[in-house]
């Protein structure tokens, strides 16, 4: 079998003359079917006989195949939700005992940085927090300054009022401003039509000119 | 490690741990070792879904990790993946060693990875409470069987080292720790206390099971051919080898013979009278289990692994041939084996097979790579092929790794084929499971036998018999599976000892 096939230039030894000749006297038979996608089997295996013992193996297997694809072990892909958000899927989930994966595991024995770190959505949070703790002390460190003043400069009481007054208007427009400032960071990018927009500057003569004749009327 | 080896383990995965921890995994067997944010590029998952897969990689063992200069680089432990083949024969083994309860315990320990002790116990105790009352045990007779789980190493503590680093020098810990036994019974009860084994987990020790079902096919060999006496003598002397010998030698220290028959006389006393001539039996035996080697003492016995696989690898391999080619083709084998180098003549003379098909049948195991062929050339003369020997030759320790390739190839070829048959025909197992459970459901309400016998009308016979056709070929296919994992475990053991 190993020596049939290659030797297409000149024939091999072991081939006889016969050989030579073979394309003048025979012309091979038209093959009409295409060859059997398997070959025949000439040797068939072994019947399987299933012991009690084998039997009681395959439970073992199947069992335990089938708890392991079902336990939170089997990673699942994030599910992305098609549609409106359900009353019933909160529920569900707690049905089918959602947990992060971590509080599954000891973390003094795994490498940490598998652990998820936390979103960035509460870090902003955390932050938000900060910030008011700061202004909070320095309103109340304000405060105490002007009880100083207060009794220092009790005769000039309404002057003090004025400044105070002034203050807290200032204050208040700082308040606005961050205000604003943290609405701008909280929005998304993608509606902000200010990062989109480009002015080239072309038209920036006209607008004077414009402004002008309005004010002229 | 061959492609057909990679695509049976992510089989395996993808069964056991779905979809995505198979890509993670088949991350690694791609590119050996990465660090995290290696496989983040190239899986494609979240980042937490790859971390989630690798913390339940690291759980069971299949990947250890190691901290380097890059960051903590991860790698595939390819070897213990492919164990989990084998788990049902741990179970099944532990079952017949130690109990329903110690199997039980094992089951808990193989499908978390790893756990701790007072957990383990009292899953099983809990477990057992849905059984009928003679069959459940208390909290003491639990927590001794984990000890002998324990004394007997199947089960070892995981220490936290599972980085690569550590492997050589953490020898595997088998104290038990004091657990509390009246903090168990509140524990089960449901309160939160401290049974004392915090932080101590356990895993199952591989180690100790490959060995136990080495020695359980030497023991069933030897059963098989002679008899069960025999088979219990061999049992005795692997114990003996056990008590004096490292678990993986080639062959034990001698054995003397006062020694095996003390022994006999404590487990099995029926063998005395026969004692002498069984050792001379399974010494005769071809199989070359035992070896006398020395007459001091009475006379001095060893057991041969080594030679013990050497032998039984070869009956494997003639039976494969047989199978595959033949009786013919066997003989031809074994003629090669006998005369470790042959040339084609003689072949053909001392086989007493018609020429043409000795010489058809050789060439067809030469090509199947079940024969090697060496030249052998007389120096100086030209290189006319006439001149040349060709010598027919065994080499039996390519033979047996072809073979085991062959072994992946079916087992992955049986699993693609399981996948196969229960996927066509999901819909009539899910109506079937479905049925069940609605039998099972409206038994409970009380419902009459016809209303039962209606819902069994919900198939038709047809189906019915298509059904019992498909879950036959599955068990089949399930059956051989097993079967397919015995030779490779025999060939496995073969290639450890002749490395």
């Amino acid at each position: 079998m190993a020596s049939r096939g290659r030797g297409k230039g000149k024939p091999l030894i072991s081939l006889g003359g016969d050989q030579g000749n073979f394309g003048k006297t025979e012309v091979a038979p038209p093959i009409l079917q295409p060859p059997p996608s398997y070959l025949p089997l000439e040797y068939k295996p072994l019947p399987t006989t299933i012991s009690n013992e084998l039997r009681y193996l395959l439970q073992l297997k199947k069992d335990f195949a089938e708890y392991m694809h079902e336990s939170p072990n089997n990673v699942l892909p994030i599910v992305i939700k098609k549609d409106i958000e359900r009353y019933s899927d909160r529920y569900q989930d707690l049905l089918s005992m959602k947990q992060q994966y971590e509080s599954r595991y000891d973390w003094t024995r795994m490498p940490i940085e598998l652990k998820r770190k936390p979103k960035k959505r509460k870090g902003f949070k955390q932050k938000e927090l900060v910030k008011k703790k700061i202004r909070d002390i320095d309103i109340e460190s304000k405060l105490q300054e002007l009880e100083k003043k207060e009794t220092i400069h009790h005769s000039d009481a309404e002057e003090d009022e004025k400044d105070d007054d002034e203050l807290d208007e200032k204050d208040v427009e700082d308040k606005i401003d961050n205000e604003e400032e943290e609405v701008d960071e909280e929005m998304d990018e993608g509606t902000d039509y200010v990062n989109n927009y480009f002015d080239n500057g072309e038209n920036y003569e006209d607008d004077e000119e414009n402004l002008d004749d309005g004010a002229i009327f | 490690m061959s492609l057909i080896f990679e695509k049976l383990c992510k089989n395996l995965l993808l069964e056991h741990f779905g979809l995505i921890i198979q890509t993670v995994a088949s991350d690694m067997f791609q590119h050996g070792p990465r660090t995290l944010n290696q496989m983040k590029v190239t899986t494609k998952h979240p980042i937490s879904k790859i971390k989630e897969s690798l913390c339940v990689l690291i759980k069971f063992g299949y990947v250890v990790y190691e901290q380097t200069d890059r960051g903590i680089v991860y790698t595939l432990d390819v070897e213990k993946v492919i164990t989990i083949l084998r788990y049902p024969r741990y179970m099944y083994f532990v079952k017949t060693f130690c109990g329903d309860e110690a199997e039980m315990m094992l089951e808990d320990v193989l499908k978390n990875g790893y756990e701790r002790a007072s957990q383990i116990i009292v899953k099983t105790y809990q477990r057992l409470e849905q059984f009928p009352p003679e069959r459940r045990s208390t909290v003491p007779v639990l927590k001794e069987k984990f000890d002998l789980l324990v004394k007997n190493q199947f089960l070892m503590r995981s220490l936290c080292s599972n980085t690569l680093s550590d492997v050589p020098t953490d020898k595997p810990d088998f104290n038990m720790p004091s657990l509390n036994v009246k903090a168990l019974t509140r524990l089960i009860q449901g309160n939160e206390v401290d049974a004392g084994d915090n932080n101590i987990y356990w895993k199952i020790n591989n180690d100790r099971f490959t060995q136990d079902l080495r020695d359980q096919i030497l023991v069933k060999s030897i059963a098989k051919r002679i008899d069960d006496n025999a088979g219990e003598l061999m049992r005795q002397l692997l114990y003996l080898m056990y008590l004096r010998t490292a678990s993986w030698a080639d062959t034990s220290i001698p054995i003397p013979v006062t020694e095996i028959k003390e022994a006999m006389k404590k487990n099995f006393p029926s063998i005395l009278p026969y004692l002498d001539q069984y050792l001379r039996i399974i010494e005769e035996d071809s199989s070359k289990f035992i070896e006398r080697v020395g007459d001091s003492g009475g006379g001095q016995y060893s057991v041969n692994m080594k030679e013990a696989f050497h032998q039984l690898t070869w009956v494997v391999l003639e039976n494969i041939v047989m199978e595959r080619f033949g009786l013919k083709a066997a003989r031809i084998f074994r003629l090669v084996h006998r005369h470790k180098y042959i040339e084609q003549e003689k072949i053909q003379q001392i086989a007493m097979i018609p020429a043409k098909e000795a010489k058809h049948l050789t060439y067809t195991l030469l090509e199947e790579n079940y024969l090697q062929i060496q030249e052998l050339k007389k120096p100086g003369l030209s290189t006319a092929p006439t001149k040349i020997f060709f010598l027919f030759h065994i080499d039996l320790n390519q033979v047996a790794r072809m073979t085991i390739e062959h072994c992946y190839h079916a087992l992955y070829n049986i699993i693609q084929r399981r996948d196969y048959e229960i996927n066509s025909n999901k819909r009539m197992i899910d109506k079937q499971l479905r049925m069940q459970t609605l039998t099972s459901n409206m038994k409970e309400h009380g419902a009459t036998e016809e209303q039962l016998a209606e819902i069994a009308e919900m198939m038709t016979p047809s189906e019915k018999l298509q059904l019992e056709k498909v879950q036959e070929r599955i068990k089949k296919l399930g059956a051989n599976e097993f079967s397919i994992d015995e030779t490779l475990f025999i060939l496995q053991m073969y290639i450890r000892y002749h490395r």
